[in-house]
């Protein structure tokens, strides 16, 4: 589903600070595989999961989804990769707090397809009812819990039915209670069919994973 | 249409401020109006000194407080029939009257040479055209249709005018500031404005075939017939004996100092309050934009484009525009009743209109620097790294 080879990333390029993220980084994932990133604070994982993401791209190398070459393409076919084929799950929810549940999981709708407004809201309580919050849908994001934001996260990135989603660090403002909650919707998310990478700290997050790659230095060094 | 609903919300979310920006600007543009009308209303005053050139013309004032009324008049009178000959002295006249349908008219005969003076730069329309032999022409303001007949009463005689010209808004006519110690030209019409409650109306005396009593204006302009320098000069000494006598480009010499320290104080004014506008426009763009970033953010990572991003942000400014035209329109229509500042001084006329399309340009794309700067300073990318 995704290949990347050879991926380097470098900020502040050519100056006193010039810090290498990613060498030379290569990573292939299947379809419906469950992967978790784990290593040390400052090695490049988010900066990895940017670029899968399409919210960065990188200075060197090929990345091909869908046997499709995704590296080089335009600012607006990078926006639809993001709004179509890839779902993303924050640490801090990125949610708009005052805006209600249903407002914030409707949000990528409105960067698609034009579709009327009913169906946008049926949409999004199918996907509230999936992460299991749909009585929640009138509340504002800011009178829910943790776990609650999480939840409306993920149905957010899960609206449009992508194939990929991928979370940084997306248990790490919850306690060990919701934490598994969330791990438990994640695999469940993965049993019907999504491909999950998940960037974590928290071996107990890496061991609900399939594969776990362990990540040093802007290279992806062992599969655990 | 994402763009305009991402424009809504960042107007709806940021509403206080956003109005803040909007009242910024519209501010901006009514003081800069204001004071552009005030610098247009005294340089119009010069500009029809220009009028006058190809006239060998004078000025003259009967200053009461210099000199003894009785007697001032029994000498110009006498002047006037001793100099009939290499003179025409022609001294505006005039009175309020009332329409039968009510309107009330501040009344101006002119002179007949002063009326041929007075065309094309001050008047719009036509200036003493043909109008039918029945009816009186006259000139009007613009509320006036060509071809209207006025009715009015003038010490008991029924006279019907007919609407032959249309003035603009400040019909400029040279007279004498009337508490002025220096010979300074001021127009006679400045305050003829929309909240007059006379419509003015003016006509050539010689129109009429009968004296009526109405004021004389205070100053009066004295045409030469004669090119005998000798003679000329003793005109003007007797003239000066009994009142002012000033040669209209002494006293245009006179208004343009006058205009200069106006200047001095104008000019500082009105850069500043652009000025202030700019800086404060600049400040609240970034604040703005700040505010944005972390929805702007979001909205990124769910599918919206850069592109998209800077069409939510011209259309957000383009909704700022229409606010300011809102806040503009209402505040002259309240100044229409409570007269806060005089409407022929915010006046959008030719030039005003262009330095506020200038204000707005200027501010507007200060405002877009100000957004691309800062998004190219701190992208969606930048704040989705250092935030999330």
């Amino acid at each position: 589903m995704i290949k990347m080879i050879n991926i380097c990333k470098t900020y502040n390029k050519n100056r006193r600070n010039e810090i290498k993220v990613l060498q030379s980084l290569s990573l292939t994932v299947e379809q419906g595989e469950m992967i978790a990133i784990i290593g040390p604070s400052g090695v490049g994982k988010s900066t990895l999961l940017h670029i899968i993401a399409c919210i960065d791209s990188s200075d060197q190398g090929e990345y091909w989804m869908h046997d499709r070459l995704i590296s080089g393409l335009s600012d607006k076919e990078y926006s639809k990769i993001r709004n179509k084929h890839v779902g993303i799950v924050l640490q801090d929810f990125a949610l708009i707090e005052e805006y209600t549940v249903l407002q914030n999981v409707m949000t990528p709708l409105m960067f698609g397809k034009r579709i009327r407004r009913r169906i946008m809201k049926e949409r999004a309580q199918a996907a509230l009812e999936n992460v299991g919050i749909s009585e929640l849908l009138k509340q504002h994001v800011w009178s829910l819990s943790g776990g609650q934001k999480q939840r409306t996260a993920i149905a957010r990135a899960i609206i449009n039915e992508p194939k990929l989603i991928l979370a940084d660090e997306p248990t790490g403002a919850l306690d060990e209670k919701t934490t598994d909650d969330i791990m438990q919707l994640f695999t469940k998310l993965n049993q019907v069919g999504h491909t999950i990478i998940i960037i974590t700290h928290d071996p107990v997050v890496a061991k609900s994973c399939d594969r776990v790659l362990f990540m040093r230095d802007g290279v992806l060094y062992n599969e655990i | 249409m994402a763009c305009i609903k991402i424009a809504l919300r960042f107007l709806l979310k940021s509403l206080i401020l956003s109005i803040i920006m909007m009242m910024q600007l519209s501010i901006t543009i009514i003081l800069a109006n204001f004071l552009l009308g005030k610098y247009n209303a005294l340089s119009d005053v010069l500009r029809i000194t220009d009028n006058f050139s190809g006239y060998d013309t004078y000025m003259y004032m009967p200053a009461s407080f210099v000199f003894n009324s009785d007697s001032r008049n029994d000498n110009l009178e006498h002047l006037l029939n001793k100099y009939k000959s290499e003179i025409i002295f022609e001294q505006s006249v005039g009175g309020f009257y009332q329409a039968n349908n009510g309107t009330e008219y501040e009344v101006y005969a002119l002179g007949d040479t002063t009326s041929r003076t007075l065309t094309d730069s001050t008047i719009n329309g036509k200036w003493y055209a043909d109008a039918e032999c029945l009816y009186v022409p006259c000139v009007t303001y613009q509320d006036h249709d060509l071809g209207d007949i006025i009715s009015l009463v003038m010490d008991n005689h029924v006279i019907e005018f007919q609407v032959v010209g249309t003035v603009s808004r400040r019909a400029n006519i040279l007279k004498f500031h009337a508490a002025s110690n220096k010979p300074v030209l001021e127009h006679m019409f400045a305050n003829n404005g929309e909240n007059s409650p006379y419509s003015l109306l003016l006509f050539n005396q010689a129109d009429i075939p009968y004296e009526f009593d109405i004021i004389a204006d205070n100053s009066a302009l004295v045409y030469f017939n004669t090119n005998d320098d000798v003679i000329r000069e003793k005109i003007i000494q007797e003239f000066r004996n009994i009142a002012w006598f000033v040669q209209l480009e002494d006293a245009r010499i006179e208004s343009e100092d006058q205009f200069a320290i106006h200047l001095k104080t104008l000019t500082p004014m009105i850069v500043s309050i652009f000025l202030v506008g700019l800086i404060s426009m600049l400040c609240l763009t970034v604040l703005n934009s700040i505010r944005h970033m972390r929805i702007v953010s979001i909205y990124y990572i769910v599918g919206m484009s850069w592109a998209s991003h800077f069409g939510s942000f011209i259309i957000y400014m383009l909704l700022q525009i229409v606010g300011v035209c809102l806040l503009i329109g209402t505040f002259l229509f309240f100044n229409k009743i409570l007269n806060i500042i005089p409407m022929e001084l915010v006046m959008l006329n030719e030039s005003n209109i262009n330095i506020t399309i200038v204000i707005t340009i200027a501010t507007i794309a200060i405002a877009l620097l100000a957004q691309i700067y800062m998004r190219k300073k701190e992208t969606p990318v930048k704040y989705i790294k250092e935030s999330w």
